[in-house]
C-alpha cells in the first residue's frame, strides 16, 4: 500500500468517524430538545391546573363564607323574632282558651239543652205511643181471647209493628241516632207491655198445658231428635 | 248389666229432677258416713234416711244378698250412686214455676218423647213470656212465646 493510499484510507476513516459522531451528536441534540419541549408543556399544564384549583378553592371559600353569613343573619333574625313569635303563640293559645271557655259557657249548655229536649220529646212521644199501645194491645188481646194462641200472638205482633211504624213517623227532624234510641226504647216498652198482657192472661195451668202441647208438637215435627 | 238397669228404673221412679237427684246423693253420702259407726246395723242406718230412699236400698239389698250386712249396704250405696250419676239431665226454661204434679207430668212427657233415662233441670225465666226453651245434649229448641212473637 502506498502512502497516498494509506492517507486516503485514513482520511476516509476519520471522515466516517466524524460523520458518525456528528450524526450521534445531532440525534442527542434532537432528543434533548424534544424532552425540553415536553417538560415545558407539562410545567405549563401543571401551572394551569394549579390555577384552576386555586380558583375553585377560592370560589368554595367565598360561597361558604357567604352561606355562613346568610345563616348567621337568618339565625340572628330568628332570635330577634323569637320573642315576637312566642308572644303571638301565647296570644293565640289564650284566644283559643278564651273561645273554648266562651263556648263552654254559652254554646255547650245550649247544645246540651237542645239534645236533652230532643231526647225528652222523643221519650214523650214514645210514652204517648206506649199508652196508646197498651190500650190498643189490651183491646186487641181481649178481642182475640177466644181465638187460638197463635192468632193472639199474630194480633199482638201486628199491633206492635203498627205502633212502632207510627212512632217513627212522629220523629221527622230527629237524627238517625235519636230515631234509633226512640225505636229501641219503644220496642222495649212494647215488648214489656205484651209480656205483661200475656202473663196476666196465662195462668200457670195454661202455661203448663201450653208447654206440654209444644213438646208434643215439636216431637211430632221431629224437632226433639238428638 | 240387668242389675244396673233395674236400679236405674227404680231411681227414675224416685227422681224427676236434678234437685231430686242431689237430695238422693246427699242421703247416700250420709249413709256412707254412718257405715263407719261400729255399732251401726243396716236397719239402724236405714231408719235415719228418708223412707223412699231406705225402701230403695232395702229392695236392692234383698235382691242382691240373702243376709245383707253393713258391707253389702256399702256396695248397694255405691251401685245406686253410680247409677244416679249416669242419668242424663235435660234442661227446661219455663216462664212459670211448676208444681210437683206438673214436674212429674213434664218428666213423663220428656221421657216418653226424648229420653226414657232422663231427669229434668228447671230454670225460671219469666221474660220468655210462655212456652219452653229445651236444651238436650248441646241442642237448644226455643219454643218460647218471646221467640214466637218475634217471628210471627
Amino acid at each position: 500500500m502506498t502512502t497516498a493510499q494509506l492517507i486516503l484510507t485514513l482520511t476516509i476513516l476519520v471522515t466516517l468517524v466524524l460523520v458518525f459522531q456528528i450524526t450521534l451528536a445531532g440525534l442527542l441534540f434532537l432528543s434533548w430538545k424534544r424532552f425540553k419541549t415536553d417538560e415545558r408543556a407539562l410545567k405549563y399544564a401543571a401551572k394551569k391546573l394549579s390555577q384552576q384549583l386555586l380558583d375553585i378553592f377560592r370560589d368554595v371559600e367565598t360561597e361558604s363564607k357567604n352561606l355562613i353569613l346568610d345563616t348567621q343573619a337568618e339565625a340572628h333574625q330568628m332570635l330577634v323574632n323569637l320573642p315576637l313569635i312566642s308572644k303571638t303563640l301565647e296570644k293565640n293559645s289564650q284566644d283559643l282558651a278564651e273561645t273554648l271557655k266562651t263556648w263552654q259557657r254559652s254554646e255547650l249548655p245550649k247544645l246540651q239543652k237542645t239534645y236533652t229536649e230532643s231526647i225528652q220529646k222523643a221519650i214523650d212521644i214514645t210514652a204517648t205511643q206506649t199508652d196508646q199501645a197498651l190500650s190498643h194491645s189490651i183491646a186487641a188481646f181481649e178481642q182475640a181471647l177466644n181465638s187460638s194462641l197463635q192468632e193472639q200472638l199474630q194480633t199482638l205482633s201486628a199491633e206492635r209493628t203498627k205502633i212502632l211504624t207510627q212512632t217513627q213517623t212522629h220523629l221527622d227532624g230527629f237524627t238517625e241516632q235519636q230515631k234509633k234510641e226512640v225505636a229501641s226504647k219503644a220496642e222495649a216498652i212494647l215488648t214489656q207491655v205484651i209480656t205483661n198482657v200475656l202473663h196476666t192472661q196465662l195462668s200457670p195451668e195454661d202455661q203448663h198445658n201450653l208447654v206440654l202441647g209444644q213438646i208434643e208438637e215439636a216431637w211430632q215435627k221431629g224437632m226433639l231428635k238428638s | 248389666m240387668k242389675k244396673t238397669a233395674a236400679i236405674s228404673d227404680l231411681l227414675l221412679e224416685l227422681c224427676f229432677t236434678t234437685q231430686d237427684r242431689a237430695h238422693l246423693l246427699a242421703s247416700l253420702e250420709k249413709v256412707g258416713q254412718m257405715l263407719y259407726i261400729k255399732s251401726a246395723t243396716v236397719e239402724s242406718i236405714l231408719e235415719k234416711v228418708p223412707t223412699n230412699y231406705a225402701d230403695l236400698l232395702r229392695h236392692i239389698l234383698n235382691q242382691l244378698f240373702s243376709h245383707p250386712s253393713a258391707d253389702d249396704l256399702e256396695q248397694a250405696v255405691s251401685l245406686v250412686t253410680a247409677s244416679a250419676q249416669k242419668i242424663e239431665s235435660i234442661e227446661l226454661e219455663l216462664a212459670y214455676i211448676p208444681s210437683r204434679s206438673q214436674v212429674q207430668a213434664l218428666s213423663e212427657t220428656i221421657r216418653a218423647k226424648i229420653n226414657p233415662n232422663s231427669i229434668l233441670s228447671f230454670s225460671y225465666k219469666p221474660d220468655i213470656i210462655g212456652g219452653v226453651i229445651l236444651q238436650n245434649q248441646g241442642k237448644t229448641v226455643d219454643l218460647s212465646l218471646k221467640a214466637a212473637l218475634k217471628y210471627v
